[in-house]
């Protein structure tokens, strides 16, 4: 299971950096909106994959 | 105070200079040059060279006082000189390949100034080196850690050149920003992930490590279904 977790951490790196991708994409296409979406789903993927990690401080 | 200047010397003021240099000739002489540049944004731009070469020189006996010369003033007079001139550096204006070659010196205008290992020194020679022999790794990182390295390096440069694509000169700038924060973001956290994945102790299990993500991995769904609906009815 631990694997598996490893391995979702990982597809959400890429997952981000493929949002992140289209979000600069979609700036230079002049679709401010959409690049604005990418790059909080860019955001938000990366958290999620930084969280995985290690306990935060207060954690059990 | 040390006697006639060596190779080994020579060539560390030149690998301090040089790229310097280079970069200022690309990105701050260049601007300063235009016709519309003010006066004291060309003094600014001309002191920059001074201050790099005698901090270079003065690094060689007194290295605090050279790197403040050598780095932050001439850095310092650098960026005067764009604040200076502001009309010359508007994004319409810029020569994108004069730009990027000028970024690349500037990147090697960092790397000449780091410490660097003595011309012909050996640190095995050393007084103070403990002897005994070297100390070596007590684990290879797994398949896994090099594969997260590659996906954030790729993800990072690809954003870095991508950039390049955004025209727009109220937005060229903001682009660049933000693919230089998402791609330190990624290369940062590529490199947590892949360490994480190479430790020999994990301290959460999974479970629990699913448990701290829960919030962004929601904001996450969240999102995405935002956007499935948003795909649909435009």
């Amino acid at each position: 299971m631990s694997r598996l977790i490893d391995v979702l951490s990982i597809v959400l790196l890429a997952a981000a950096a493929a949002a992140f991708l289209l979000g600069v994409h979609a700036l230079g296409a002049q679709k401010d909106l959409v690049a604005l979406y990418w790059l909080v789903v860019g955001g938000l993927s990366l958290r999620s994959a930084t969280d995985m990690l290690r306990p935060r401080s207060g954690a059990r | 105070m040390s006697a006639a200047p060596d190779a080994g010397v020579v060539l560390l003021v030149l690998a301090r200079v040089f790229p310097g240099a280079y970069a200022w000739l690309a990105t701050v002489a260049v601007p300063a040059l235009e016709r519309d540049a003010s006066p004291w944004a060309r003094v600014a731009a001309g002191l920059a060279p001074l201050a790099l070469i005698s901090g270079a020189v003065l690094a060689l006996w007194f290295p605090r006082r050279g790197r403040m010369l050598g780095v932050v003033a001439f850095v310092g007079l650098c960026a005067t000189s764009w604040l200076l001139n502001r009309a010359a550096l508007d994004p319409s204006r810029l020569d994108a390949v004069r730009a990027a070659l000028g970024g690349v010196g500037w990147l090697f205008f960092a790397l000449g100034w780091g410490m660097l290992r003595g011309w012909g020194h050996d640190p095995e020679s050393d007084p103070n080196v403990i002897p005994g022999s070297g100390l070596r790794s007590r684990g290879r990182l797994p398949v896994t850690s090099w594969v997260t390295v590659v996906v954030a390096v790729a993800g990072a440069l690809s954003l870095s050149g991508l950039s390049w694509t955004v025209l727009r000169s109220g937005h060229a700038l903001f682009a660049h920003a933000v693919a230089l924060g998402c791609s330190l973001g990624l290369v940062a956290t590529g490199a947590n992930i892949a360490l994480h994945h190479g430790a020999p102790r994990r301290p959460l299990d999974a479970a629990h490590r699913v448990e701290q993500a829960t919030l962004p991995l929601t904001a996450l769904a969240l999102a995405l279904a935002i956007g499935l609906v948003w795909l649909v009815i435009g």
